[in-house]
């Protein structure tokens, strides 16, 4: 079964951690367009991002992301490794 | 940049040149520093005996009841370092001294002028005896040295109020210390110790070095040093530190020992001086003053007449 | 030298002269050199030496992360690069607190041994240069920024004199760009460099060095007093405190706007905050910028599958190094500590504050704000009462003391701050002096809530007005017992 696009998948963790349907992901999206993005569902965003699509992030990894581009871009590294 | 230049340039005009003004005009008012000075440049040569040290030393040695010619050079707050800088500066001119008179007190070895309440009056110093130290910056100037507003106080009692800020007469001895103004003996004598009384004794051996220093001009002039610890109210005496109080007599007696021509008299506890002799718990009103330097003229007297019998050299008042 | 002594007022005309003269190419080496004779005025040669020594470490350990493309070696080399350099700053800053507490240990088990207390070791700037070291390596371990290849700039980076001895705490990313580019002169830069500087001038001696004149009485004798003056001396030092810090970084922050460059702000209204975390957010910006990044964020990643848990103990243990930071003294490890539980309890009361607020509707009600930033204000000045304290039973003991109010009215009479005026030369006017201040003080943040473009743009006479009023109250008012700045001591 082919698995929706990551940004789709991302989209859908926001929603839950954030707890709020209207959440829109574009790759351009950054931390301050999004009200309810704080240090706190960061770190939550970031272990259900983990749990879904089966991979481990290092800081290192994350530090220097500036987008929602660019860690999808993350994302598809770290997957298609396991592929 | 040119623009900035001229702007700043045309900012700072009025200030500096207000600032000059101010400055001279400060320079002009009479103090006791210049008055002393112009003493020295006058009456120098002459000078049998000479009284340095602090307000101690201004309040209770009155030059009128010393026999040989005497001038009081002693300043408030003029730490030994001090002491020897202006001997330092007229010891040339002084080619007739033959007794110098400092005081030891309670805080004469723990405190040092530029590092006290008032290191202000360090300004006095280069401005008004010429002498050459190196201060921070702001001493080397009237206008820096103390706030704007006790400047213009100055200034406007001087040339508004038209008085006079000299509190010396015309040897040198304290006016200021009239028993008609006797402050609270009791308060003041604890005031006055607990501000005296040190937590460090950092300056200790600074001090004692510089009163060596004065000790070696004596010697190589010839001149008797006469080291003496003021008369005190009790209600100052019984609140003194006495590790700080034994530390301060050793240091003189020691320095006394070095040298045959040094001697230290201790009056801290001579009964002889009551109350009305006293304008606050540690310093003397004029009848102390008076009492004091005939005390001390008496042995100046003995001295004289070679009349000292005993090998002895320390003396103390009382114990 | 500190910025509100003479001797600096006569030192940065003379740097701005020689850097404004100077060819472009070589306007580092002036500021360099400069920041080196700065920091040589304390008199600490191994001071400098240790400055040195940190700038040519750090920069050789930035070229090797830099280059290095094995991710295990990087780790270990950025280790290494950051525990040398806490090394150094436990050493010179920590070494005495901890031999006398491994004393006050060994006391209970053979009283007879005891470590030599090792001399206590000026310093200052230390804390603020090794953590900006610090922030350079991991940047480039994280990627964020390159390696400087000229080591000049490099040590003007870390030794800048407008910065070097109380911060801000700069991160590569935003300063080593700025020392890159060619100076291009800028008057309107220079101008509200000027103003900012005699702003922070005038905030430091004249509002916050009075201010101490409630505060250190009370804070300096502790015992002797109860109940009222206690509560106004912790609140006259919150403002002291405050006053103290934004002034010396308006000054510093002035100053560097002289050359051109712009250093990050630390302050944002921070007595404005609505809770322990937006406190955070406006106090000492790039300080607590620099824990969250650095020590925070890799704990909290670290612990991320303890969820709200592993947040909280990363809040907690964040703010308890914060507290060890600030000082070599159990007063601030408490200090952290209380800050540390603040944060972690709002993390876990954060998602309920949310719901409640909208349950109740009253997520924008103006009493609600008001109310928050009052128990936020609170909260932070009881814990200053263990950061100003000199000892534990001082802190202690004001806490204790806080609310004994019957019979305290008797220490306000006879209270040390009335013998502490008349043993001061300025006593007679001090009142006078210090209504006006507040008048002063007062008129200015109301008419500058626009910050200071609106002055530019007033014509010259009441532009001109202002710098004379500034310059007039700064020399007739300030406070000219010598002073220090509170942040110079960490």
């Amino acid at each position: 079964m082919k698995k929706p696009p990551i940004l789709e998948r991302m989209t859908d963790v926001f929603r839950d951690v954030l707890d709020n349907e209207t959440v829109a992901l574009t790759r351009e999206t950054t931390a301050n367009d999004i009200e309810e993005w704080d240090s706190l569902s960061h770190i939550t965003i970031i272990v259900a991002i983990e749990k879904e699509f089966n991979i481990r992030f290092n800081l290192a990894d994350l530090k220097p992301l500036r987008n929602i581009g660019e860690f999808e871009d993350l994302i598809a590294l770290k997957t298609g490794s396991q592929d | 940049m040119r623009k900035l230049a001229i702007k700043l340039f045309l900012f700072l005009i009025p200030v500096i040149s207000l600032g000059g003004i101010t400055e001279y005009l400060l320079r002009l008012i009479p103090n006791d520093y210049k008055t002393k000075e112009l003493f020295y440049e006058k009456h120098a040569k002459e000078i049998n005996i000479l009284c340095l040290g602090e307000s101690h030393a201004f309040s209770g040695i009155d030059p009128t009841y010393l026999q040989l010619k005497s001038f009081n050079g002693s300043h408030v707050m003029q730490s030994l370092n001090y002491d020897l800088a202006v001997l330092e500066k007229h010891e040339n001119k002084l080619t007739a001294l033959k007794y110098l008179l400092v005081p030891i007190s309670y805080n004469s070895f723990t405190e040092r002028l530029e590092n006290g309440r008032e290191k202000w009056r360090v300004k006095n110093y280069f401005l008004y005896y010429k002498t050459r130290t190196i201060l921070p910056p702001a001493y080397y100037t009237e206008i820096l040295s103390l706030p704007l507003q006790i400047n213009i106080g100055r200034l406007t009692d001087y040339y508004i109020k038209k008085s006079s800020p000299i509190t010396t007469d015309s040897l040198g001895h304290g006016l200021e210390y009239k028993l008609e103004n006797q402050k609270n003996l009791a308060q003041t004598g604890k005031i006055a110790a607990r501000i005296q009384t040190s937590a460090n004794f950092n300056n200790w051996e600074k001090n004692v070095r510089d009163l060596n220093k004065i000790a070696s001009i004596c010697k190589k002039k010839n001149i008797t040093l006469i080291l003496f610890t003021p008369p005190a109210s009790s209600y100052y005496a019984k609140n003194l530190d006495l590790e700080q109080l034994k530390k301060t007599i050793s240091s003189a007696q020691h320095i006394t020992s070095k040298n045959k021509n040094i001697y230290y008299i201790n009056f801290l506890h001579d009964i002889n001086f009551t109350d009305n002799d006293f304008y606050d718990a540690n310093h003397l009103s004029e009848f102390g003053a008076q009492k004091l330097t005939k005390k001390i003229n008496t042995f100046i007297i003995n001295l004289e007449k070679n009349i000292q019998t005993s090998q002895k050299r320390c003396f103390f008042y009382g114990y | 030298m500190t910025f509100n002594s003479l001797a600096y007022v006569l030192f940065l005309p003379l740097v701005f002269l020689a850097f404004q003269t100077a060819a472009d190419r070589y306007r580092w080496l002036v500021l360099l050199i400069a920041s080196y004779a700065f920091y040589g005025f304390m008199l600490q040669p191994s001071l400098l030496l240790i400055l040195a020594f940190v700038t040519a470490f750090s920069y050789l350990m930035g070229k090797y992360i830099d280059r290095e493309t094995n991710n295990g070696t990087r780790k270990k080399q950025l280790l290494f690069s950051v525990l040398v350099n806490l090394a150094i700053l436990v050493y010179c800053k920590y070494l005495l607190f901890v031999v006398e507490n491994l004393n006050g240990l060994l006391d209970i088990f053979s009283p007879e041994t005891s470590i030599p207390l090792p001399k206590p070791m000026v310093s200052i700037a230390l804390s603020f240069f090794v953590f900006q070291a610090i922030s350079y390596l991991a940047d480039i371990y994280f990627g964020i920024t390159g390696s400087e290849p000229h080591l000049g700039r490099f040590a003007l980076f870390m030794s800048f004199f407008p910065k070097l001895l109380q911060g801000p705490i700069e991160r590569a990313g935003s300063m080593l760009p700025q020392l890159m580019r060619p100076y291009r002169f800028d008057y309107d830069g220079i101008r509200k460099g000027l103003l900012l500087f005699g702003w922070g001038l005038f905030l430091k001696t004249v509002v916050a060095d009075r201010l101490a004149f409630f505060v250190d009485p009370v804070y300096n004798n502790v015992q002797a007093y109860a109940g009222i003056p206690l509560i106004i001396a912790t609140y006259a030092y919150a403002f002291q405190l405050y006053f103290d810090f934004a002034g010396y970084t308006n000054m510093a922050l002035g100053s560097a706007r002289l050359f051109g460059i712009n250093l990050t702000q630390n302050f944002n209204s921070p007595y404005l905050a609505t809770s322990c975390a937006d406190f955070w957010r406006r106090w000492h910006i790039s300080f607590s910028r620099w824990i969250l990044d650095y020590i925070f964020q890799p704990l909290q990643m670290k612990w991320r599958n303890l969820g709200i848990n592993g947040t909280a103990l990363a809040l907690f243990v964040t703010f308890l190094l914060s507290g060890i930071w600030h000082g070599a003294s159990w007063n601030f490890v408490i200090w952290g500590v209380l800050h540390g539980i603040f944060m972690a309890a709002s993390a876990y009361y954060k998602p309920y504050k949310k719901k409640i607020h909208k349950k109740f509707r009253i997520d924008n009600s103006r009493w609600v704000s008001i109310w928050q930033v009052a128990v936020t204000f609170h909260l932070v000045c009881f814990t200053y009462i263990f950061f100003r304290a000199s000892t534990i039973e001082d802190s202690w003991h004001i806490v204790t003391n806080l609310t004994q109010f019957n019979e305290n009215y008797k220490y306000i009479h006879d209270s040390g701050i009335r013998l502490f005026i008349k043993e001061n030369i300025i006593m007679g006017q001090y009142m006078l002096d210090l209504l006006t201040t507040i008048s002063v003080l007062a008129v200015t943040l109301i008419v500058y809530k626009n910050r200071t473009v609106s002055l530019f743009e007033k014509p010259t006479w009441f532009r001109w007005t202002c710098y004379y009023a500034i310059l007039v109250i700064i020399l007739s008012l300030q406070v000219t017992t010598k002073t220090n700045f509170i942040y110079l001591q960490f």
